[in-house]
């Protein structure tokens, strides 16, 4: 349009035409888009079954079987296997029907009772179609975003309520968090609002001041006055103080804990951080030899008619043939953490006032020792923790403090490493309020 | 904007509706200050548009005056209104009723009412709108309540858990004075939000509710808590006398399922 203007001379003695203002009305039919009622949605009328966002861990076709390694004892794991516990293996629940401990699918061995105590699935076990809200579960263990990190004081920041997560050192120093899988209890609370309207209003009675009721033989034909009042008298002003309804803020503080991104973008370019190219946009002779040196090492992995198995952290061997690549497999780990976390409870509903007792198992799935073990989980507001009801079979240092819901952090710090194979187990109890 | 038309210039056919004319004496820059305001004009009733379109996306404001709820909304508007459509209707929700002790609730049956419970539970369809009556209200002999409960929600608990979580009306002996007082008593019962739960234990038969004044929108005020699930309104003292008047003050004598509470099992030996 500027363009327009600039160029057409007849402009200057002319007119503006009307399209330019037909233009204008195009600006403004436009914006209204029609996506503009999307954003509606009437209160008070439900919300739809699953319009919420809730972790959707996976549901194994069986729906009764966790997508989640199998609860053992540490002495369960060790003693029966020489060999090294598998590594990065994840044995399912499903795979284990010939194992002892596979006879009780589904539930967790207590190290109290011998009895089978059910447990609570990570997801609500629905039946298939059947709709369910999301806030009828009461649900724990996860990591909502903000991702829980390790701060530099060793602090977990974005530990969110409801967020239950473990952080270790490996052997190599790297520091690494696991979150647990989410557990959910069928638990609905309700809540009410009243409001009292009557005909006094602001201090002002709105109503008949009299009514003329004769007095004699009834029957006279006199038309006597209705109790309807046919006309509502509204205020035009009324000195209706605004009360503090609740305290509640449905937009939880998000913790600024020092969680800067840019510290990825540093590890992204790392790789080119040895190459001048990179900010001169030209390659100095210098790097002909780093660059000869990554090619080689790049034939160096070609071979024909044979397997190669790469291992991180482990030198390549150095070929001199020449070969090119006729296939490429990729053989994946489980898991790329050496820990797995996994919580359960041992009901899957839960009335206000009942116990639930939760189970938090860490083992380690890696091949290497790690260390510096440190579980945290902190509860939703409509979970308490009863006082001293916690227990680690693992020697432990447990605190305690308020989280932002209402209801507690937990930490326990284990003062010994985990072996590969070896495992931890936490129970505590919450009250449902 | 003016016409500025001077009388030396030849007159021309009006092609368009709104006409600008500038003078050939005019210069340049008096041309560019005419598209400097228009491009302004634009820009304004641009971003206007946009902050209407922006404004569409937030939640409702209920604030001004065209509240959800009112006093004189009549019962079972809500499930009528248009954005109550893709709602399913003739659902059994199981209903609990409790009050302060004393007090025993009976829902309409065959032309009388139903044995009047304490703790009386029953299966409401959700979408219609039940009559129930109140008895034994504490310090008042005799006297009676008539309220209403809506059902504008259902809730979705596990095969085999329905009687188990049912929706509670619980009212308190405050709701039934007032409400013998003359007044309109309303609740907006809510399913909370487990994210944004007040961190307080609560029994499934507290009564304690979050009261509101008169300026503020009770539905909306419960939707922002959760999501609202029945309406129930206590005022009404007397049923009509007339019987021809029994079935509009019952609205209809919607269908209801009873509840039975399982008898305890005799211990065996």
């Amino acid at each position: 349009m500027f363009h327009c203007f600039a160029s057409c001379r007849s402009f200057y003695r002319g007119t503006f035409a009307a399209g330019t203002l037909l233009g204008t009305m195009v600006v403004l039919v436009g914006c209204q888009s029609p996506t503009a009622t999307n954003g509606f949605r009437l209160p008070g009328t439900p919300n739809l079954p699953g319009m919420h966002q809730t972790p959707t861990p996976k549901l194994t076709p069986g729906g009764h079987t966790p997508a989640v390694p199998g609860v053992k004892t540490t002495a369960a794991i060790q003693p029966e296997q020489n060999e090294i516990a598998q590594v990065g293996y994840f044995g399912r629940l499903s795979d284990r029907a010939d194992d002892q401990a596979g006879v009780c699918q589904g539930c967790i061995q207590s190290t109290d009772a011998e009895s089978c105590q059910t447990w609570a699935p990570a997801t609500p076990v629905m039946a298939m179609g059947q709709p369910y809200d999301p806030q009828e579960f009461l649900c724990n263990g996860g990591d909502t975003p903000p991702a829980a990190r390790v701060m530099v004081n060793d602090h977990v920041g974005g530990l969110d309520p409801q967020d239950a997560v473990v952080h270790y050192t490996t052997e190599a120093g790297d520091i690494a968090v696991q979150a647990s899988n989410p557990v959910c209890l069928y638990s609905p609370r309700f809540g009410a609002i009243r409001q009292v309207s009557g005909a006094v209003a602001g201090e002002k009675a709105v109503g008949l001041r009299g009514t003329f009721q004769p007095v004699g033989p009834n029957g006279i034909g006199l038309t006597q006055p209705s109790l309807v009042v046919g006309e509502s008298l509204e205020l035009a002003h009324a000195d209706v103080a605004r009360r503090v309804d609740a305290m509640r803020d449905r937009n939880r503080g998000v913790p600024v804990e020092g969680i800067v991104q840019p510290l990825l973008a540093e590890d992204a370019l790392e790789i080119l951080a040895t190459l001048d190219a990179v900010s001169l946009n030209r390659l100095d002779e210098s790097q002909i030899a780093i660059l000869k040196q990554g090619a080689v090492a790049a034939q160096s992995w070609m071979i024909r008619d044979a397997v190669e198995v790469m291992i991180e952290s482990i030198t390549p061997p150095v070929l001199t043939r020449d070969a090119k690549v006729e296939g490429f497999v990729r053989y994946d780990f489980p898991d790329a953490g050496r820990l797995e976390i996994m919580k359960v409870a041992d009901k899957a509903h839960a009335q206000q006032g009942d116990e639930v007792s939760f189970a938090i198992h860490v083992r380690n799935v890696g091949d290497s020792a790690v260390s510096h073990i440190e579980i945290a989980d902190s509860l939703v507001g409509r979970l308490e923790y009863i006082e001293d009801s916690q227990h680690c079979d693992r020697q432990a240092e447990f605190t305690t403090k308020g989280n932002a819901a209402g209801s507690v952090r937990m930490q326990w710090t284990l003062a010994d490493p985990l072996a590969v194979g070896e495992a931890a187990k936490i129970e505590f109890k919450c009250r449902v309020r | 904007m003016m016409q500025t038309r001077p009388k030396s210039m030849h007159t021309r056919p009006r092609t368009a509706a709104i006409t600008i004319d500038v003078a050939e004496s005019s210069n340049r820059a008096e041309a560019l200050v005419y598209m400097f305001v228009l491009a302004l004009l634009i820009t304004l009733l641009s971003s206007v548009a946009f902050n209407r379109v922006a404004a569409a996306v937030e939640p409702l404001d209920t604030s001004g005056r065209h509240p959800l709820y009112y006093k004189s909304l009549p019962p079972g508007a809500v499930w009528q209104s248009p954005a109550a459509v893709t709602m399913q209707q003739g659902t059994f929700q199981p209903v609990a009723f409790s009050g302060p002790a004393g007090t025993k609730f009976s829902l309409p049956l065959a032309g009388s009412h139903s044995e009047e419970e304490p703790e009386l539970m029953a299966g409401l369809m959700v979408g219609a709108v039940y009559r129930f009556r109140i008895t034994g209200i504490p310090n008042a002999i005799g006297a009676e309540l008539y309220p209403t409960v809506e059902l504008i929600g259902r809730i979705y608990p596990p095969r085999g858990l329905e009687t188990l979580y049912p929706i509670p009306i619980n009212l308190s002996e405050s709701d039934l004075q007032e409400a013998l007082d003359g007044n309109l008593v309303t609740r907006v019962v809510y399913l909370e939000d487990p994210q944004t739960a007040i961190p307080l234990a609560q029994q499934r038969t507290e009564s304690r509710p979050i009261d509101i004044p008169l300026d503020q929108d009770a539905l909306a005020t419960a939707d922002s808590f959760g999501r609202p699930v029945a309406i129930v309104r206590l005022g009404s003292k007397s049923p009509p006398r007339n019987p021809a008047l029994s079935s509009q003050f019952y609205f209809g004598f919607p269908a209801w399922a009873p509840i039975y509470k399982p008898e305890p099992m005799p211990e065996t030996p």
